[in-house]
């Protein structure tokens, strides 16, 4: 148990709450190329 | 008075007042079938939160969310497994989506696989996969928002009325304000279903067994076995697990009406953003766990877990609070039922009907039929939620696996210049057959694997062979 939960519970939940903030960097760093990638001229097929 | 006026008064104001929301979010506005669909694509970040939210947390987090757990223990932990990998999916598939959208003015799914494959029939099958499998997750919303009612109305109002009054509600202001009107009751949906799930989620552990740390102490103590793989099943095991979240995690934005929304954002950087902020909902999950496992030790042997939630707060708060929460768990369906619905209709006139039967209509002829098809498609689903057997669920599974079948198709036309349209066809054609054919004969799980991940091992095969022939 970990603060009161089983350890799946507890791993599975932390998990929630760091997506965000691992998210959050991946759009720091995405944010800009698509920008770019946007002026040039962007829309796939 | 009695508790059921009480209840029964509560829900009718919730409802009434979702209602009032969705007709006046389209008075003032010229409703063509641009803006009755996608809403000009003028959402920003609040409102693709909202809809997005709205269409993933739906009866099944009310009901299934908790009924899973108190029925079958860990395999429940999947939920919590694929909702943070989907939203890392929808970041980098949903704003590559868009920009295509935005370029050749899409509003469904099947208009991008128009687009990218450039076959009228492969988008006309995408479609009637879609409609095929849409109508399911629909009849499932109905079936919860009549247990809902009826259960927190102490049985004062029975399902068939409930699921037929809250049904033409929906059909109405669809009709009335499209994508807009779904958008903004959810707004009062989502501050309801976020209040009731940390409240009840919080409160059933403190009140029955002083916390959720000693309410696990004492599942442990009584039920050990019940919180880790398989759980209550015999089949549910880890394999079954790492499979289904795979499947749920590339598949959950494949579901049409996600489409739709999507083509509403105003730039993909809001919908970027929207997956950054969305897995904080995802904390509704687990607190929906704790009632459902608590339930197990407090309400042992209940004919259906779906409705643990429901009994427990019947048991454990008064009338009004539990009148609160069905009049929430109204809303919780309604608002995914009006997408479903919005979305089939579309699907149906515009790229089945449109290329295939009638190649002249125009678009407000489009708009007309898709409107027409509202109340079918809605009739439709009452008459089967009312006349509906235990296959429900199975059904709701193939529906899960079904759409599925896109992702290929839609992951490989963004990012590969080699997928072929015969390979997407005979892959999406491949995947459905393989995975309702495992599902008719009963092979879900087979030998410890989800169907539909199965399917889409064989899908991902045909699509890569026929491509490179």
């Amino acid at each position: 148990m970990v603060l009161g939960l089983p350890f799946n519970f507890f791993w599975l939940i932390s998990w929630l709450l760091l997506t965000p903030l691992c998210m959050w960097g991946a759009y720091r760093l995405e944010a800009p190329r698509a920008s770019d990638s946007h002026n040039e001229g962007g829309g796939t097929p | 008075v009695n508790s059921n006026v009480v209840a029964l008064a509560f829900i009718s104001v919730i409802v009434s007042a979702g209602a009032f929301i969705g007709f006046y979010a389209g008075t003032r506005r010229k409703m063509d079938l641009e803006h009755w669909i996608v809403g000009d694509r003028g959402f920003g970040m609040l409102l693709v939160w909202l809809l997005m939210a709205g269409e993933v947390y739906t009866t099944f987090t009310f009901l299934g969310a908790s009924g899973w757990a108190y029925g079958k223990g860990a395999p429940v932990l999947y939920i919590l497994g694929y909702q943070p990998l989907m939203y890392v999916v929808s970041f980098f598939i949903l704003p590559q989506v868009w920009e295509v959208g935005r370029k050749y003015r899409l509003q469904t799914q099947a208009d991008f696989f128009q687009v990218r494959y450039n076959n009228k029939y492969l988008a006309a099958f995408v479609a009637l996969v879609g409609v095929v499998f849409i109508i399911p997750y629909l009849q499932l919303q109905l079936t919860g928002l009549g247990m809902i009612v009826e259960v927190a109305s102490y049985g004062a109002i029975h399902r068939t009325p409930a699921m037929i009054i809250g049904f033409l509600i929906v059909a109405a202001f669809v009709l009335t304000s499209g994508i807009r009107g779904i958008a903004w009751v959810s707004v009062l949906k989502d501050l309801l279903l976020l209040f009731s799930a940390v409240f009840v989620g919080i409160a059933v552990p403190y009140i029955y067994f002083g916390g959720i740390g000693p309410m696990f102490a004492a599942l442990v103590r009584a039920k050990p076995a019940h919180l880790v793989m398989p759980g209550a099943t015999t089949n549910l095991g880890h394999s079954w697990y790492v499979s289904t979240v795979l499947l749920v995690a590339v598949g959950f934005y494949m579901w049409p009406q996600f489409f739709g929304a999507s083509f509403s954002a105003k730039s993909s950087d809001t919908l970027r953003r929207n997956a950054v902020v969305m897995p904080f909902y995802s904390i509704t999950m687990p607190l929906m766990f704790f009632v459902g496992l608590a339930a197990t030790l407090i309400l042992p042997g209940l004919p259906n877990g779906d409705l643990s939630m429901l009994t427990m707060v019947r048991k454990t708060f008064p009338a009004w609070f539990l009148g609160l929460i069905g009049g929430a768990g109204a809303l919780t369906a309604m608002v995914p039922a009006g997408v479903m619905i919005l979305t089939a209709a579309t699907l149906f006139a515009k790229n089945m009907c449109r290329p295939i039967l009638w190649p002249g209509m125009t678009d407000q002829q489009v708009a007309k039929l898709a409107k027409t098809t509202v109340l079918v498609i809605t009739v439709a689903a009452l008459y089967s939620a009312i006349y509906s057997s235990p296959t429900l669920v199975s059904l709701l599974l193939v529906g899960y696996g079904g759409v599925g079948q896109f992702f290929p198709g839609v992951v490989l036309g963004l990012y590969s210049r080699r997928v072929t349209m015969p390979g997407v066809f005979a892959g999406i054609v491949t995947g459905v057959f393989v995975f309702v054919a495992l599902e008719l004969t009963k092979h879900d799980p087979l030998m410890g694997l989800n169907a539909g991940f199965i399917a889409l091992c064989f899908n991902f095969a045909v699509v890569g062979a026929v491509s490179l022939l």
